[in-house]
């Protein structure tokens, strides 16, 4: 077990390292810089513009420029944010919960949800519920995530009313609020975009599950605990369910950067400022360290939870995991 | 054995479906300009033709500009499925060429294939086509294909690496090679042709999960530059209208909707198929 963890904890850290070199390298080849002409007014002369470069070291050579950024990553530093005008720590520090948070109940939900919805398919197998769960299911997946949005977004917010459409909180002096007030704000601004995240979830762990737990119903063990009488559920989420979920979690963690990426388009269309956001403005701005630093962190995200699901997946089904 | 998968397959209500209805999308996408009553481009009068809602001469209504929807979502098709089919084609023949590669060779070029596969699905591949469009300018339709087939062979290298070495052990190899065959010529008379219906899972999976990608990123403004109509630049000029002309937003999303639930259709078949053919052996 111990072996298993430290194994995959260099194995992830290569990988990042790998990430970080390629997605600086791909950058040296994008046009502009946050000094270009085209992003503010064509007044400043052009030394001012070489004056700022030089004092942000965008003159360096490209090599030069590798070994500080390096050198800076190591020791926990991101670089400088030309657009927010904050160092990329500060900008990130406060991207990066919100973007947790968003995705972190999304799967919470999602996943929970979607093992909920399988286990009564595979209850009520070949009959309506089955029938009509799988054709839910098979529209949330085949349905993008980013209309989900758009329609939750017009009929429950614009619509309705029910939730607010933007942002993460209620405008106006809500540090005075007491905190039962703010904790509430925050989940009622969280509810639209993190519902959609969650369908998307729900449905893709119910397929997966559904099929999953059927593979396994066929096997005699199952057979065994009908035969002591056991009652159709309890051989369902006491014997088949822990039999069948260890490949589903390996999987979900295997999606896990898709999720993210889903993330980038809910939170640009909900406003929801974390990381995806972040990335999109910076990305308008020509903000590179802070792109670089978006890119990494997601990635950095998306292999810490890989790890864990790696780990847990083994944890809950070791015999199922284990290669040859 | 693979012959009887795909006779198992075509004798699947849903998988007839659902291979009829990629079928016709294709057709439509191809005859499009034929199919298609108006220009997809042509704003015929942006005052007293917008957003008319669906009549006897506009199917699927106007749009904001006046266009004809149908005649755009026709067009869309050629264009999204186009770039969806040519992105699945790339991601399928690299996963499976280097899937086979590093079945076949093991060692080193396992090694290498396995350490590309693990780097490059860390990556979130939204977050990163993102990025690398909007650093780089919009790209051509050519650009969208290679990159949205380039980041998506893992799934299929994967799957076929995991096929290709289970069967390497079979007898079946074992006397084709005691009968003097070399090493390509089992890869390719016996190994891909067994596999076939494997690949063809992922290539249907991979289909299915470009689509979206496309739409996606035609609907955030980076990909399907207009006035080429794409399903995701349909969709981006309907959002304005969602509680006023629906049209605009259900007819591409069904177009969207049918063709990946097609597709999702058809793999679960197809798996199901394998499974059952897997079960008899």
């Amino acid at each position: 077990m111990t072996r298993l963890v430290v194994t995959r904890a260099l194995h992830a850290a290569a990988v990042c390292a790998v990430v970080a070199t390629s997605v600086f390298v791909l950058l040296q080849f994008a046009p502009g810089d946050p000094f270009a002409t085209s992003l503010d007014g064509a007044d400043i002369p052009p030394g001012v513009r070489a004056e700022w470069r030089a004092r942000y070291g965008f003159d360096r050579p490209p090599t030069e420029r590798f070994v500080r950024w390096a050198g800076a990553l190591a020791r926990g530093e991101l670089g400088y944010s030309a657009s927010r005008h904050q160092t990329v720590a500060a900008v990130v520090s406060d991207a990066v919960p919100r973007t947790l948070l968003l995705v972190g109940v999304a799967l919470v939900i999602g996943f929970a949800a979607g093992v909920g919805i399988a286990v009564l398919q595979a209850r009520h197998h070949r009959r309506w519920p089955d029938r009509v769960l799988g054709a839910l299911t098979l529209g949330g997946v085949a349905v993008p995530e980013f209309l989900l949005a758009l329609l939750a977004m017009t009929w429950l917010g614009v619509r309705w009313r029910l939730f607010p459409v933007a942002g993460i909180g209620s405008l106006g002096d809500t540090a005075a609020w007491p905190l039962w007030e703010q904790v509430a704000d925050l989940v009622w601004h969280l509810a639209l975009p993190a519902i959609v995240l969650a369908i998307a979830v729900a449905s893709r762990v119910a397929r997966h599950q559904r099929a999953a737990l059927l593979g396994v119903l066929d096997e005699d063990f199952i057979r065994t605990a009908r035969a002591k009488g056991l009652g159709e559920w309890d051989v369902l989420w006491r014997h088949a369910l822990p039999n069948a979920i260890g490949p589903v979690i390996a999987l979900l963690g295997l999606a896990l950067p898709s999720l993210v990426g889903g993330a980038v388009l809910i939170e640009r269309i909900f406003g929801w400022p974390g990381m995806g956001l972040t990335l999109f403005d910076a990305l308008l701005a020509r903000d590179y360290p802070l792109v670089l630093a978006a890119v990494l962190l997601a990635t950095v995200l998306a292999v810490l939870a890989r790890t864990l699901t790696d780990v847990i997946a083994e944890l809950v089904a070791p015999r199922r995991t284990r290669e040859p | 054995m693979a012959t009887n998968t795909w006779r198992r397959l075509m004798h699947d209500r849903p998988a007839r479906i659902a291979a009829a209805v990629l079928g016709t999308a294709a057709l439509v996408a191809f005859f499009a300009p034929w199919l298609a009553r108006y220009d997809p481009t042509l704003q015929p009068d942006p005052v007293t033709l917008r957003l008319l809602a669906p009549s006897w001469q506009h199917w699927f209504g106007t749009d904001p500009f006046s266009r004809d929807v149908l005649s755009r979502v026709l067009h869309g098709a050629r264009v999204s499925l186009g770039v969806a089919a040519g992105a699945m084609l790339l991601a399928v023949t690299l996963g499976a060429a280097l899937g086979a590669l590093a079945a076949v060779f093991g060692g080193w070029v396992d090694a290498a294939v396995g350490a590309l596969v693990d780097v490059l699905i860390a990556m979130p591949r939204l977050l990163v086509v993102i990025a690398l469009v909007a650093t780089f300018g919009a790209l051509s339709p050519w650009w969208l294909i290679a990159l949205i087939g380039g980041s998506g062979w893992l799934a299929t290298a994967r799957i076929v690496r995991a096929e290709f070495r289970d069967h390497l052990q079979r007898d079946y190899v074992l006397a084709a090679r005691a009968l003097g065959a070399s090493r390509w010529r089992i890869v390719w008379q016996h190994l891909l042709p067994a596999v076939a219906p494997q690949i063809a899972v992922a290539a249907a999976l991979a289909l299915a999960a470009v689509i979206p990608l496309e739409a996606a990123l035609s609907f955030v403004g980076l990909g399907i530059q207009p006035p080429l109509p794409s399903w995701g630049n349909i969709l981006l000029d309907g959002t304005d209208y969602l509680t006023t002309a629906w049209w605009l937003v259900v007819f591409p999303l069904g177009a969207v909707t049918l063709t990946v639930g097609s597709a999702l259709v058809l793999a679960d078949r197809l798996r199901a198929a394998i499974a059952g053919e897997e079960h008899r052996r």
